[in-house]
């Protein structure tokens, strides 16, 4: 187990986002459409939540090693939407917890909050 | 091979599960699927994962948020899914390792947990349990959505 912090950082393309929407076969039109996000209040098209999930997984794995696999939790809220074009950074501190961020934002908004532990009580 | 277009139902207005009829209690499923090695490859690719952090023991191990692309057909055998529903939380517990290097048969269940509206919203939380087919727990997923209505 480590006790650095780790950050990882992902580029929130159309194209990924289309891809990602390929492999998880959703026909959701908030992750397609920009006029159809637009008039929903959205800047443009968003990412999965569970794209945006996905590289908090490997902040975990970083910190905690291949045992997260056998006895890992991580428990996420959504905070904020992250659209096509723009970039979430994601960072895990000593204790686990983790804040994700929308860095192409003035004021990088959170996006993600979470904590991680390893072992513990089970559901 | 499964993909999760096989499996889940196409978010529809008209037959869609509006928030009053899901049932604390009630559950989803069993939903059986096969997990192959080039969705993971796939999927990898797609969600951008750092592959080379799952290696357990010199083996190479399917990132397992890899099941959170079936976790929505789970609870479609019982509700079918609204446009505009939006996830908001999600609790992933992991119980063994799936190998990146093979098939595996997954059974899933799904149980609705609980309900609650606030401030004009309202969210359902449920969980999903994950087996290999006559076999080990492999993860549960709780997760939490937003229905429109």
């Amino acid at each position: 187990m480590n006790a650095a912090t780790y950050t990882v950082s992902l580029d929130v393309t159309q194209e990924r986002i289309d891809r990602y929407g390929r492999a998880n076969g959703d026909a959701e039109q908030m992750h397609y459409d920009p006029i159809y996000a637009r008039a929903r209040g959205f800047r443009g098209t968003i990412a999965h939540g569970t794209m945006l999930a996905a590289p908090l997984v490997d902040l975990a794995l970083r910190r905690y090693g291949p045992a997260f696999l056998s006895g890992g939790r991580i428990a996420i809220k959504w905070t904020a939407p992250v659209c096509a074009g723009e970039v979430q950074v994601a960072t895990i501190d000593e204790a686990g917890r983790i804040e994700a961020v929308n860095d192409s934002l003035p004021r990088r908004p959170v996006t993600v909050r979470g904590e991680t532990t390893l072992g513990g009580p089970r559901s | 091979m499964t993909r999760p277009a096989q499996v889940r139902a196409r978010e529809d207005a008209r037959t869609g599960t509006r928030f009053a009829d899901y049932v604390i209690g009630e559950r989803t499923g069993p939903l059986r699927f096969t997990l192959e090695p080039a969705f993971v490859e796939e999927y990898i690719a797609a969600a951008g994962v750092n592959a080379s952090l799952y290696r357990v023991n010199g083996r190479d191990a399917a990132p397992p948020q890899v099941l959170t692309l079936f976790l929505m057909g789970t609870l479609h055998r019982r509700y079918a899914p609204l446009p505009a529903t939006v996830m908001a939380g999600l609790v992933m517990e992991f119980h063994a390792p799936i190998w990146r290097d093979e098939s595996t048969d997954i059974v899933s269940e799904g149980k609705i947990l609980a309900k609650e509206s606030r401030r004009g919203r309202y969210y359902v939380t449920w969980r999903a349990e994950y087996r290999r087919e006559g076999g080990d727990r492999l993860a549960n997923i709780t997760n939490t959505f937003m229905v429109p209505s």
